[in-house]
């Protein structure tokens, strides 16, 4: 049986460098995202007494990172939701049609944006999206639902686009 | 199949979350109906055009490889909380103790100064003018006492004296 600080060790090595990804996306510097990162960890390391009942360790993992990043905001007196920023600070693409789908993405609400995109680029599957999100299964699903379908219809009217 | 029901194995498959079995379910429905094959299609696209948006890479940086300065942060945290609590503990107890000391010393002073004090004024009083009694008139003896006693008591004394 691994100790905590083996586990801990491990689940540093497989998700660091996501978990990182995620908040550089969502900092407006990479000093703050390595410092979230770490409290990330050391909040990990607080709780190293609960680790043997967590049953998603990447999703425990994100949900700590996107508090710690809400946290950072409150702080900062920033009411910006989380999946705001790195969209607003995202470069054009040169191709038309990903510049209209960034277009669009930008335009979701926030909280199908946010689920779309741990869908998306993290990979989460429904029920780790749930866990991260502190929602149920059936409202992970549907706001993806929704998220698709929104797309499609802006992709399908570029005039929809136009604020 | 209703056509909602559909809809979302469709939006389901696009989003890579459809089990196995269902998929190879789906695959014979979209076989022999075109239509729900476009929008099969169409999903994808509009799915994976999403995911090459949002998968825009972020700054390449150097993590550290270990973790074990954390961990040893986070004992150094729970030692120094110790430490505190000790030191803010052992002030506390020093201060009441002190506090303490100090209402005891006052007591006993102040038991000392008023009616003790007065107590052994009578006392002396008594003694020196018993002694001045018992010498005879023009002693020596009698005019050094006369001299401390004027000296050091003061009323006192004159009280003696009369």
């Amino acid at each position: 049986m691994q100790s905590a600080s083996e586990l801990i060790d491990r689940w540093y090595g497989q998700h660091a460098g996501e978990l990182y990804n995620y908040l550089a996306k969502r900092c407006p510097d990479a000093a703050t995202a390595g410092d979230l990162l770490q409290e990330t960890f050391l909040q990990v390391v607080r709780q190293s007494d609960q680790l043997a009942s967590v049953t998603m360790p990447r999703a425990w993992l994100f949900a700590i990172a996107r508090n710690m990043l809400a946290r950072h905001y409150r702080r900062q007196r920033d009411p910006q939701p989380i999946a705001q920023l790195w969209y607003e600070s995202a470069p054009d693409p040169k191709d038309d049609r990903l510049a209209a789908m960034q277009e669009s993405i930008q335009k979701l609400p926030a909280e199908l944006r946010d689920t779309l995109d741990l869908r998306l680029e993290q990979e989460l599957s429904y029920e780790e999206i749930a866990h991260v999100l502190d929602i149920p299964i059936g409202t992970v699903r549907s706001r993806l639902h929704n998220a698709v379908r929104q797309l499609r219809g802006a992709m399908r009217n570029p005039e929809e686009r136009t604020p | 199949m209703k056509p909602d029901v559909l809809e979302r194995l469709l939006m389901d498959s696009a989003l890579g979350r459809l089990d196995p079995d269902v998929e190879v379910l789906l695959a014979d429905r979209l076989a022999g109906d075109p239509a729900a094959a476009a929008q099969a299609k169409e999903l994808q696209s509009v799915v994976s055009l999403a995911t090459q948006v949002i998968r825009t890479p972020s700054p390449a940086v150097e993590l550290p490889r270990q973790i074990r300065p954390l961990i040893w942060r986070h004992r150094a945290e729970q030692v120094l909380a110790l430490a505190a609590s000790f030191v803010v503990g052992m002030s506390v107890a020093a201060l009441v103790f002190h506090a303490n000391f100090r209402r005891e010393n006052v007591a006993a002073s102040s038991a000392l100064t008023t009616p003790n004090l007065l107590v052994v004024a009578t006392t002396r009083t008594a003694l020196v003018s018993h002694k001045l009694e018992s010498l005879p008139f023009w002693s020596n003896q009698r005019v050094y006492l006369l001299a401390a006693a004027t000296s050091s008591t003061g009323a006192d004394s004159k009280e003696v004296l009369k």
